[in-house]
């Protein structure tokens, strides 16, 4: 009888399980998603994998990353020794010919970075989503199998981003974009952005593999594989500025 | 002849470091080398209409070296076959673009060899240059090299000063510069000074010049301005001539997912370095167009208001596999006799043609 005390309370708490799930807010969602994907500090190596119809082009990158900067050093033949800085909102760039370091202009940062579908802006922003959109769960729905839930954002109206609304697919058991489509305002679909591979690093989960669309180019794709990763480590503050761009 | 062999007691140095690094054991197993390899089919009318091709090969060579603890070394050259009418005169040159080994301390950095040193802040022309070319046409393309010692020095994370002591081959004096640097609410603002030496040329002698400019570079909404203002003088700076920059850039898509860019520049040189006597006034523009992530096009023009001569300089490109790319270009001048782009006294149009291969 004793036993029966807590299987029953038990019992009806497996029952409420699924509802309580369902009942989780937008907000909640986004907030593990963000725990996942935002992350205060990384290092790691890349390769960027672009096609348009039948040709094909690779990039390879070494990143590090703290807080909202970034430093990002490409090391493929074509592109060796390029360098981008994102600083305080500003993105500057090495030449490793001249030697030389640039402030990248405003209006460039809406364009596809060194030829692929990310764009630089796509880059740089480290912002948690849920300080740049409000977010409603529109329904539920399976993509390659995993349910998910179906997240409409809508730009918040004092943040600058280039997409003015996101709708993203959850993954309901790891808290992971398996799917998002990006809108302007205007409505057009802009990219849609597929993820591949999804891995636990450093006890969370991460996507390590997807690919970008570009909606408004034919046969277009980016393919992004981070290939090594370590997250949340010790990068001195002075590893961001000007300096370490030479 | 004393920078000669101030240079040459630098390469030994360098050469020194250079072999220690190579030699090393684990070093030797990170070292390669990589570069590009480019074969180039010049064709040129003259103004009497006859139509002369040449191949042009070039070689960039680079040493990669791995950073060793806070120290660096770089080695890089290019090696050119520069055909003449006739192969006599054809010959080989070549020209060694980085040979020097540079220690980071806390703070700054000095770099101490051959070095390229380029103030680029995004425009066609940089009169404030530490090197400043008299040659128009050359683009950007001018030798930024030199035999130099420089300190790097961080005040803030946008904010550094470099300081340089040149050693030019045509002078028997050193070359000083100083160039501080800051980014402000967005904008790229720096100030700059150099004291360029007498230089012996065979034919004639440069004087001793300085120049000290301000620029500045950032985004008022959409479009990106830049400029820059400054004084060339010989001893007293309030004798100087002026010099003048401003450029716009700005970007328009012109159907689903394909943009222009357009960048707009004016320069009025009083010093007649860059700019001929009588003609201060220059503009220059540029259209890319990016067909899409693998050609693109761009037009550029180069046009003296004073005798509405212009040059044209059309090209495409194509990078067709990895680290393969194919470009066209060409070069148009247009003008009466005796204006600035007009028919020149060799060449009134070309035509290049060009393969690469990176490695």
């Amino acid at each position: 009888m004793s036993k029966l005390k807590w299987i029953l309370p038990v019992f009806i708490m497996l029952l409420l399980m699924p509802e309580m799930v369902l009942a989780m807010t937008a907000e909640g969602i986004i907030k593990i998603v963000d725990d996942n994907q935002y992350l205060e500090s990384a290092h790691f190596e890349a390769e960027m994998y672009i096609v348009n119809g039948k040709r094909k082009m690779t990039k390879n990158m070494i990143v590090t990353m703290k807080g909202s900067s970034g430093l990002v050093e490409f090391t493929n033949a074509r592109d060796r020794g390029v360098k981008f800085l994102k600083l305080d909102g500003d993105l500057w760039m090495f030449f490793p010919d001249a030697e030389e370091v640039v402030k990248i202009s405003g209006h460039m940062l809406e364009d596809g970075m060194m030829g692929s579908d990310f764009s630089y802006q796509d880059t740089m922003e480290s912002e948690e989503l849920e300080n740049q959109y409000k977010f409603t769960i529109v329904r539920e729905e399976e993509v390659d199998g995993h349910p998910c839930y179906v997240l409409e954002g809508i730009a918040n109206e004092d943040v600058e981003v280039s997409y003015y609304r996101l709708v993203s697919w959850i993954d309901k058991e790891r808290f992971v974009i398996l799917k998002q489509e990006l809108y302007a305002q205007s409505g057009r679909l802009l990219k849609v952005m597929d993820t591949l591979k999804v891995e636990k690093i450093a006890g969370r989960w991460y996507i390590t593999d997807s690919v970008m669309k570009d909606k408004l180019k034919k046969k277009s794709e980016t393919r992004f594989t981070i290939t090594s990763a370590e997250f949340d480590i010790e990068i001195p503050e002075d590893m961001f500025n000007l300096e370490n761009l030479r | 002849m004393r920078n000669k062999f101030i240079f040459l007691g630098l390469v030994a140095i360098i050469a020194v470091f250079l072999g220690i690094g190579i030699i090393a054991g684990p070093v030797c197993a990170k070292v390669g080398f990589g570069g590009k390899i480019e074969t180039n089919f010049i064709g040129t009318v003259n103004p009497d209409g006859e139509f002369m091709t040449a191949f042009q090969e070039h070689l960039n060579l680079e040493l990669l070296l791995p950073r060793m603890y806070e120290t660096s070394a770089a080695f890089e050259l290019d090696v050119y076959y520069v055909p003449q009418n006739g192969l006599e005169g054809s010959h080989l040159s070549t020209n060694i673009t980085k040979l020097y080994i540079k220690q980071r301390f806390e703070k700054m950095h000095l770099t101490v060899g051959r070095q390229p040193i380029s103030w680029s802040f995004g425009s066609f022309i940089n009169p404030f240059n530490f090197t400043v070319g008299n040659d128009l046409m050359s683009l950007g393309e001018i030798e930024i090299s030199e035999n130099a010692i420089s300190g790097y020095f961080t005040l803030a994370k946008m904010s550094n000063i470099t300081v340089i002591a040149a050693f030019p081959e045509k002078s028997t004096d050193a070359k000083f510069g100083i160039r501080g640097r800051t980014g402000l609410k967005g904008f790229d603002l720096s100030a700059s000074y150099v004291a360029e030496p007498e230089k012996d040329y065979t034919h004639w002698i440069q004087p001793s010049i300085q120049r000290f400019a301000l620029t500045g570079k950032g985004d008022l909404g959409p479009v990106s301005v830049y400029g820059t203002a400054g004084c060339y003088f010989e001893n007293n700076f309030n004798d100087g001539e002026m010099v003048y920059l401003i450029g716009v850039d700005y970007s328009f898509e012109v159907f689903y997912g394909s943009k222009i860019v357009a960048q707009l520049e004016y320069l009025r040189d009083e010093t007649y370095t860059i700019q001929p006597e009588t003609k201060p006034d220059l503009l220059l523009g540029m259209l890319s167009y990016e067909i899409d992530e693998f050609a693109g096009v761009n037009l550029m023009t180069v046009f003296n208001p004073h005798d509405s001569s212009l040059v044209l300089v059309p090209k495409y490109y194509n990078l067709i596999g990895s680290g393969m790319d194919f470009s066209v270009s060409g070069g148009l001048f247009v003008g009466d006799e005796g204006t600035q782009f007009g028919t020149q006294e060799l060449v009134s149009g070309m035509i290049q043609i060009g393969f690469g291969y990176q490695f």
